[in-house]
């Protein structure tokens, strides 16, 4: 995925910010150690989000968090055009992260959702129906049952959730900026 | 939702750091870099500098890099039990580059 990208050039109407994607350099098979470029001078986004001594404005997080969905979303179109179908090939043979996958997004979905007390029943029951279908899907997928023309799992794992380090905005913009984050990302 | 404790901790690093320690790669010092909820990342010191090339050009002088150990847990939480085996396929897709030992301190 890392040599993939590494040439990527997302097409017309692809977002402004620039992504540098650094080089796998080695990886150990037995003690599954994989050594990646380490670029200076990056900083990962959590602890920038989390530091208590930045003056940045907090419409400047809203908008980075806008610029990596519309990066996200056009990474979705490009993984899915017809050049990538080796790539996705590749990428969907990887049981254990198909289950990790449905482990990690939808099968704990219901029971953490329940604790939130502004969830209804009726939002539970569209989670459960989702649940449903996606534990279908998933049993399909692991027994190699997949309609051709099926696409279940696409390459993004979809682990890209800065929701959850959000500043407290304002409650309409909070909802507007990781709202809009979330659906370019989905 | 344990995570390791600090000597587990420990261990692994000293495991990870002995486990590079035969390649280009092999490092004086791991660091923990925040992140990464499933497999841990370090930052490792180079022993020696290295020039990473593609083709004829030079891209960096890497110091340091980034080191993934993935294991048959989740780095935040020892009882959420992983395959290690996500990882696979890794390997094929190395590498565009050329390393090399550079002069430079």
């Amino acid at each position: 995925m890392l040599s993939a990208l590494s040439s990527v050039e997302l097409g017309p109407g692809a977002p402004v910010m620039s992504v540098f994607t650094p080089l796998n350099l080695l990886y150990l098979p037995s003690p599954k150690i994989q050594i990646i470029e380490d670029v200076h001078p990056a900083l990962d986004y959590a602890s920038l989000l989390m530091a208590t001594n930045t003056d940045i404005p907090l419409s400047v997080w809203s908008a980075v968090g806008l610029a990596l969905g519309e990066w996200l979303h056009a990474l979705h179109h490009w993984t899915q055009e017809p050049a990538q179908s080796d790539l996705r090939n590749r990428m969907e043979g990887n049981v254990a992260s198909h289950d990790l996958k449905w482990r990690t997004t939808y099968a704990t979905i219901v029971d953490i959702v329940t604790t939130v007390p502004a969830i209804t029943e009726d939002h539970l029951d569209v989670l459960r129906e989702v649940r449903a279908r996606a534990e279908r899907e998933h049993e399909e997928a692991m027994q190699g049952q997949v309609a051709e023309d099926m696409e279940l799992y696409g390459i993004v794992h979809g682990d890209f959730w800065t929701g959850k380090y959000a500043h407290p905005l304002s409650a309409s913009s909070h909802m507007a900026a990781t709202d809009d984050v979330f659906q370019a990302s989905s | 939702m344990p995570p390791l404790n600090k000597d587990d901790i420990q261990q692994l690093t000293a495991e990870t750091q002995k486990a590079i320690a035969r390649t280009d790669f092999a490092c004086s010092s791991l660091t923990r870099v925040p992140g990464g909820s499933a497999s841990f990342i370090f930052r490792g010191f180079l022993e020696s500098p290295l020039s990473l090339c593609e083709g004829s050009m030079l891209r960096s002088v890497l110091k340091s890099v980034i080191v993934k150990k993935t294991t048959e847990f989740a780095a935040v939480n020892r009882d959420f039990a992983l395959d290690s085996g996500r990882s696979v396929g890794i390997g094929e897709e190395n590498t565009i580059s050329c390393v090399e030992e550079t002069n430079s301190e």
